[in-house]
């Protein structure tokens, strides 16, 4: 496109903002890392990722672990226990610490006194509402936990649920847990993998939009080269015509100067000339 | 300039004497708790505590995690912590809407 420019207005081509003026620099080294057996392997490749200019080794040592030192508290912080089964609740939501808490203060029927003193009240100051929405869903709500927490109906559900806990199918379920897990983990392990082969890809790419970038403007300076060899041409030629004209032109006009010198005048006096030679050729004869 | 940090560890927290992080442990000089503080003792309790947003938050979370390790990342949870929920969250949202209701009390008629 360029050299179509040029042909059409020759003063644009010589513009410098249509030459790409960056010149495309490739990546001067490449560090990876990878791990052998309790040894860290360091390999420095120049421009060219399949050749290893230099390795550097360095041995794994195992750093110890922050939580073995003498100053570890175990009386005041010991390890905390992962509970079996939730801690235990009355009513299935309040929990015994309160309980036990109001015990020393108020005995065992006054935690139940409070909450249903504290409830009664809200619903005397009109507080809580008794309305035809709320109500109703809340009370359903804490009557279907009433049926499933203390009748025998909730009672036999629970105790299938504890029973069948270690039971083949239960540790079918959780083991199908698991494989699915498991298949995810090599999934995601699939996918960072090919995340590493994008890395690759891009780096390839960009070395080939620096080659296009380099081979555009190698183009564009054998252009530049050639418009302006042909124009110092041309001028050459003109030059050299010019010469050629003035030094023809210069010949015809002597000749033509001498031509004129010659007629008229010079040849009277040419013709006695002659006449005085063969006077004298004549007296010696 | 005071930098502010989220997500660090509390600064009283050190790894060698503490061991293995536990968000559901406080870290700094503990007071007595709450349950043992007598009557007179109360108003001077309050005093020592930290009102501030960082400090409020921190226990929020404390909270939050010693909820958690006691109902629900057990290793056979059971229904208790949904029924907790359910049951702050009622509360919370008629706290929200009690404006709303509270006309009604002069209803004569419903």
């Amino acid at each position: 496109m360029l050299s179509r420019l040029s042909f059409k207005t020759g003063v644009t081509f010589f513009r410098q903002d249509r030459l790409p003026l960056l010149r495309y620099q490739p990546s001067a080294s490449l560090e990876m890392y990878r791990i052998e057996k309790n040894k860290i392997v360091k390999e420095v490749s120049v421009d060219d990722i399949t050749k290893v200019a230099a390795t550097e080794v360095t041995d794994l040592v195992p750093r110890p672990s922050p939580f073995d030192s003498p100053l570890r508290d175990h009386v005041n912080f010991p390890k905390p226990v992962r509970l079996e089964r939730p801690s235990p609740t009355r009513m299935a939501m309040f929990p015994e610490e309160w309980f036990k808490f109001l015990y020393p203060k108020m005995g065992v029927t006054g935690p139940y006194t409070l909450g249903i003193g504290l409830i009664l009240l809200l619903v005397n100051k009109e507080i809580y509402l008794i309305d035809d929405f709320e109500f109703r869903h809340t009370v359903a709500f804490y009557l279907w936990i009433y049926v499933f927490v203390k009748t025998p109906l909730g009672k036999l559900l629970q105790n299938f649920f504890l029973d069948n806990l270690e039971s083949e199918q239960f540790r079918k379920f959780r083991l199908y847990n698991e494989e699915v897990r498991l298949e995810a983990i090599k999934h995601e392990k699939e996918e960072q993998w090919r995340q590493e082969g994008k890395q690759l890809l891009f780096d390839a790419k960009k070395e080939n939009v620096g080659l296009q970038l380099e081979a555009m403007y190698r183009n564009n300076s054998m252009d530049l080269y050639q418009q302006v060899k042909r124009r110092l041409d041309y001028q050459v030629e003109v030059a050299k015509i010019d010469s050629r004209i003035k030094g023809q032109f210069m010949v015809n006009w002597v000749n033509e100067k001498v031509k004129e010198s010659i007629s008229k005048m010079s040849e009277k006096d040419n013709l006695k000339q002659c006449i005085a030679n063969l006077n004298t050729l004549a007296a010696k004869a | 300039m005071v930098k502010i940090t989220i997500g660090d560890y509390p600064p009283e927290y050190k790894p060698e004497v503490h061991g293995p992080y536990d968000p559901a442990r406080y870290y700094g000089k503990p007071d007595t708790p709450f349950g043992q503080v007598k009557l007179c003792d109360l108003k001077s309790w309050f005093g020592r505590r930290n009102y501030n947003p960082r400090a409020i938050v921190q226990a929020v979370s404390r909270g939050y995690w010693r909820w958690q390790h006691k109902y629900t990342l057990v290793k056979y949870p059971n229904a208790v912590y949904i029924i907790q929920v359910v049951t702050v969250a009622q509360i919370i949202f008629y706290a929200i809407n009690i404006g709303k209701k509270l006309c009604h009390r002069k209803a004569k008629y419903h």
